[in-house]
């Protein structure tokens, strides 16, 4: 089992326009999240942020975006995916006594991009980008092939949004604030695009590996939050995670992509709704769901 | 001076970077088969799968790979799709995108199956439900490019 401590938390939620620069959006929520925590920029001693060059549209982001990522003169690593990779990085730091605070953030504007644009650069370039099919089909075959049938890809409503969110992590102490605990981290890979294994696969690996270290039972859980994979009903989720399916609480599906801020909102909506006992943060990204991560969080 | 609260200014900005993507040699040797209408895997020495595209390594074993196989030009459908949505590049809607394994191979390989009747989307035909069995056709104009061929439906199944 780790113990970290999640002692601040902030969030822009998600809308259509968030009317800030990208530097705004990104400083209002890692100042936020160090007020929540009672603590100032000279207290934390590095930033994990998770940010996508393609969305934000800014080439190697952690070099134009330092100064409203609080890693200025700091210790600063980026993940290109979902945020809960980087709480896992930052958690790590802290597990290991290597940091006493440090700042986890994400964002995501689509408002200054084009999604549609982008999507189909997330396909294999060679052999399936090659083909110019919707992207969307990726998660639709996987999922005929869970499913024994064909399946349909349907234009939906998708909606575009900006959203920053911000956690400040601290090692455990009786002066420090406690929003909530780290406790399990879990992360699983599938296949990428290709068919033969079962889509939640990985989700199942992931939540299974964070309750490993978590030293808990899936029957533990009071809630299994689930950010993004709106592609999945509730039953299968369910099913994949193994727990009741009144225990999974899901993002509203007016947001169908939240970039790679999605796991962290999970965990940040995860504090914010007070939760009793553990409650297990789930995410997949990629484009057929297959980079899954899972965090384990004990909320105060 | 205060600052105004007005809209922000929204400042145009584009990306336009070509690539060359270095393919390989068993994906170039994939591809250059494709002009000769034979489609090709590999077989990894150490379990025996032959995956198509091919690789020089075996993502199972995790082992290098050295010998390339020609695979059948039939296969059955393993995952299939209907994509109504219009996508920018894409082709008319609605298309059929499937997996298909092909004669010899272990794994599935994507592309588009046409000569399906999409009249009615409620009701889908068996020439597209997973396992039927359909036949790689090749274009008149090769390229090497996964476009060289697409799936038909194999519609005498005696």
């Amino acid at each position: 089992m780790i113990s970290v401590n999640i002692a601040g938390s902030y969030c822009l939620p998600p809308r259509p326009d968030i009317p800030m620069a990208l530097d705004e959006m990104i400083y209002t929520v890692t100042s936020g999240a160090l007020r929540d925590a009672g603590l100032g920029i000279g207290d934390v001693s590095g930033s994990f942020m998770a940010a996508s060059d393609l969305y934000d549209g800014r080439a190697i982001a952690t070099m134009t975006l330092t100064g409203s990522t609080g890693s200025f003169h700091k210790n600063e690593m980026r993940v290109c995916n979902d945020s809960l990779a980087a709480l896992t990085l930052a958690a790590a730091e802290v597990a290991a006594d290597a940091a006493q605070a440090v700042i986890v953030c994400t964002w995501s504007k689509l408002s200054d991009a084009n999604r549609d644009a982008m999507a189909a650069l997330g396909l294999e370039p060679v052999f399936t980008r090659g083909l110019n099919a919707h992207p969307d089909a990726v998660v639709a075959l996987r999922r005929s092939s869970d499913l024994g049938r064909p399946t349909l890809v349907e234009r939906t409503a998708v909606e575009s949004a900006d959203v920053a969110v911000a956690l400040i992590l601290t090692a455990p102490s009786p002066e420090r604030r406690t929003r909530g605990t780290v406790i399990g981290l879990g992360a699983a890979n599938g296949p990428y695009l290709r068919p033969g294994e079962p889509l939640l696969g990985p989700v199942t690996a992931a939540a299974t590996a964070a309750c490993k270290l978590a030293g808990r039972d899936v029957t533990d859980l009071r809630r299994a939050r689930v950010a993004g994979l709106h592609a999945v009903d509730d039953d299968e989720l369910a099913r994949a995670v193994g727990v009741p399916r009144d225990v999974l609480a899901r993002q509203s599906e007016r947001w169908a992509d939240l970039g790679y801020a999605a796991g962290l909102l999970a965990v940040h909506e995860s504090l914010a709704a007070g939760e009793p006992g553990p409650a297990l943060v789930l995410s997949a990204g990629g484009i057929g769901y297959e980079n899954a991560h899972a965090a384990l969080v004990e909320v105060a | 001076m205060t600052v105004p609260t007005t809209v922000p200014t929204r400042i145009p900005g584009e990306w336009h970077i070509p690539y060359q993507y270095t393919i390989g040699t068993f994906a170039t040797a994939f591809f250059d088969a494709l002009r000769e209408q034979r489609i090709l895997g590999c077989r990894c020495a150490q379990c025996g799968r032959v995956s198509v595209p091919p690789k020089s390594f075996c993502e199972y074993c995790f082992v290098p790979i050295d010998e390339l196989v020609e695979v059948g030009d039939t296969g059955r459908i393993e995952a299939v799709t209907v994509v109504t949505a219009p996508f920018a590049g894409s082709p008319p809607v609605p298309y059929v995108v499937a997996y298909v394994r092909l004669a010899g191979a272990t794994s599935s390989i994507c592309n588009y199956v046409h000569g399906v009747d999409l009249g009615d989307l409620d009701r889908l035909p068996a020439d597209i439900a997973i396992e039927a069995p359909v036949r790689a056709v090749f274009g008149d104009k090769r390229e090497g490019r996964v476009t060289d061929f697409w799936f038909e439906p194999v519609r005498d199944r005696s």
